[in-house]
């Protein structure tokens, strides 16, 4: 324990004296995530105003639908004129013989499907008013033609949407986070140590070498969470300050027990990638090399980030238990607030089990010659 | 530290290192046989790929021979590594320092790690940097140091915890004269200190000034082993490069 923490303090006094890492981990995350939200936010608002122009030849029931909706609406006499969609999006045109509304769209519009949901939406009202209309006329009530509606109720007391939007957000967000901020860190640290042939220094010293490798996981395990918390800072700050342009506050208060469960999940989910992270870095025999293997892996992680992030996505379901997944999957439940221990404890113990597996491994790559001495 | 009284302080029985390469034995060491006694220099001569750095790394414990046995101060370097550890001082010219450190915090890493007391390592570290003419740069980041300061960091980290036998690997290589002069300097103090010295060099000029045996070696055997003067007067040549060409 003493000679871990030897060589982590003199690890960390290394990384933290290395002034560019220090801002990217830190000043980077604080400027430009909020900068980030931000532009999106601005980017967001512009889709959701977008002003939609219609263009039609007759009037109707659908185009009065439409101008009670404060839709802007252009009349138009000649067909031919009315399909080059030069100031208008859409082009509407009712043939009553055929019992049809054509709706005439260009695709290559940006907004397209913005502007086709819209129409549906609008489509929809339009019906349901007419086959009411028409029932009052046959004096038939709606309740004699239509089953019964179902209304679902929501008895849990719930976040609102934005929270939730977040909830599955953060935990993706927070895995990339740990995995990039350490990246560099614990791919020199074994790895850029062999390049510069300084490991030999090292192992020819009376230390074990699972006490190299402890000293080295903790102290890049210190930069990915260091980094994790200044970007969940950031985040803070652009939730804060509304930059995405959310039509209500975001309430993200967790109670003690589940931030602290949250903690825990997230350092033991540290600890199993910087492991990852030592493992490549101990058995390649330069940074470079490191980075080739290491690239896969991050995309594998991405890949599964986005699909256990979308709420009952299948692969979330299914591979609940896999590692990764089972710590987003906790972390969204944590965050939501509705979770079971059980999952959490499964999640935090798995992932320190395969943290020690790798960093034993790594132990071993280390008394192997033909690792350490590879060319 | 405890050193135990024995005249022969390094010993290498029949050793033979083999490394596998796409099932391809290459023998980096073959058959070496090598006594080295206590306060000696003992030189292991050779062109690059000979064996030497092989040898070095076999006695220094970072790898294990293949056949044969080594022992060091009465401890084998397979079964007793943390003990010979203890006692050995490594440097290899293929070491690089980290630039964002200073020699000072890298010489109280390695004296920490060598379970050196604080007032002790503190003393060491003013005695090394004072030794070495290291006292205007031992707070300078390395990154910011000459090749040559730089060179005696690293000879002030191998040698920090005061080892008994102290193992160099071409410590001269790439520095210019003044710097090679200086590191050579400080071997010779470190002989008068009466340690055991193994060094490895190409330099047969090195070799003669600082050595009391010399091996050569070449295509990882030993061809020549015995003290400067034997071999001179055995070969009748006072040339030692022209003595290990005939012998090639």
């Amino acid at each position: 324990m003493r000679d871990t923490i030897i060589v982590f303090k003199k690890e960390l006094k290394g990384i933290f004296r290395d002034k560019r890492l220090l801002i990217t981990i830190t000043l980077v995350p604080l400027l430009f995530i909020p900068t980030l939200f931000y532009f999106v936010g601005q980017t967001s608002s512009g889709v959701k105003y977008e002003k939609i122009t219609i263009a039609y030849k007759e009037s109707s029931g659908f185009i009065d639908l439409l101008r009670k909706n404060d839709i802007e609406l252009l009349h138009i006499d000649d067909v031919n004129l009315a399909m080059k969609f030069d100031a208008w999006n859409v082009f509407v045109r009712e043939d009553d013989k055929q019992n049809e509304i054509t709706v005439y769209i260009n695709t290559k519009l940006d907004n397209f499907r913005v502007i086709k949901r819209r129409i549906d939406f609008y489509y929809s009202e339009y019906k349901n008013e007419t086959i009411e209309k028409n029932l009052n006329a046959l004096k038939i009530l709606p309740s004699q033609i239509y089953p019964k509606k179902i209304v679902i109720k929501d008895v849990t007391v719930r976040k609102n949407r934005y929270s939730i939007v977040l909830s599955f957000l953060l935990p993706y967000l927070i895995l990339i986070y740990l995995f990039s901020n350490a990246m560099g860190v614990g791919l020199d640290s074994i790895a850029g140590e062999k390049e510069r042939g300084t490991l030999q220094l090292l192992l020819v010293n009376r230390i074990k070498r699972n006490n190299i490798l402890f000293g080295k996981l903790f102290a890049t395990m210190s930069v990915s969470l260091t980094g994790t918390i200044f970007s969940l800072i950031g985040i803070f700050i652009a939730v804060k300050m509304n930059f995405m342009n959310f039509e209500s506050n975001i309430n993200f208060i967790m109670k003690p027990d589940d931030f602290l469960f949250l903690s825990l999940l997230i350092i033991s989910l540290a600890m199993f990638i910087v492991s990852i992270l030592i493992f490549i870095s101990t058995y390649s025999r330069t940074i470079k090399e490191g980075q080739g293997y290491i690239m896969p892996i991050y995309l594998v992680i991405i890949i599964l980030g986005i699909s256990s992030l979308t709420p009952g996505s299948s692969i979330a379901i299914q591979y609940t238990h896999w590692p990764f997944i089972s710590s987003i999957t906790g972390m969204v439940k944590l965050l939501v607030g509705e979770y079971r221990l059980q999952d959490i404890f499964t999640a935090i113990v798995s992932n320190i089990v395969l943290a020690s597996i790798l960093i034993r491994l790594s132990a071993y790559f280390f008394n192997k010659e033909s690792i350490i001495f590879r060319k | 530290m405890d050193i135990k009284y024995n005249a022969l302080m390094i010993e290498l029985d029949n050793v033979t290192k083999i490394f596998k390469q796409k099932n391809k034995s290459i023998y980096a060491c073959e058959s070496i046989n090598i006594k080295i006694g206590e306060r000696q220099v003992f030189g292991i001569i050779g062109p690059n790929g000979a064996g030497k750095t092989t040898s070095l790394r076999l006695i220094s414990t970072l790898m294990n021979p293949s056949l044969g046995r080594i022992v060091v101060n009465g401890f084998d370097t397979v079964k007793d590594k943390m003990r010979i550890r203890e006692i050995i001082g490594f440097l290899t010219s293929e070491m690089r320092l980290p630039d964002n450190y200073t020699p000072r915090e890298l010489m109280k890493f390695f004296g920490k790690l060598n379970n050196m007391k604080n007032s002790d390592l503190s003393d060491r570290i003013e005695f090394l940097t004072n030794l070495l003419s290291l006292e205007e740069y031992v707070d300078v980041l390395i990154g910011k140091l000459s090749t040559g300061n730089k060179q005696k960091t690293l000879i002030a980290i191998s040698i920090i915890h005061n080892p008994s036998i102290i193992i160099f690997d071409e410590p001269t290589s790439g520095l210019d004269l003044s710097a090679a002069q200086s590191v050579l300097r400080i071997i010779n103090i470190m002989k008068d200190d009466g340690k055991t010295i193994i060094l490895s060099t190409h330099n047969m000029t090195i070799a003669e000034r600082m050595c009391d045996r010399i091996a050569f070696i070449n295509k990882g055997k030993i061809i020549k082993e015995g003290t400067i003067e034997d071999i001179k007067e055995l070969y009748r040549s006072k040339d030692l490069e022209e003595i290990y060409f005939n012998l090639i």
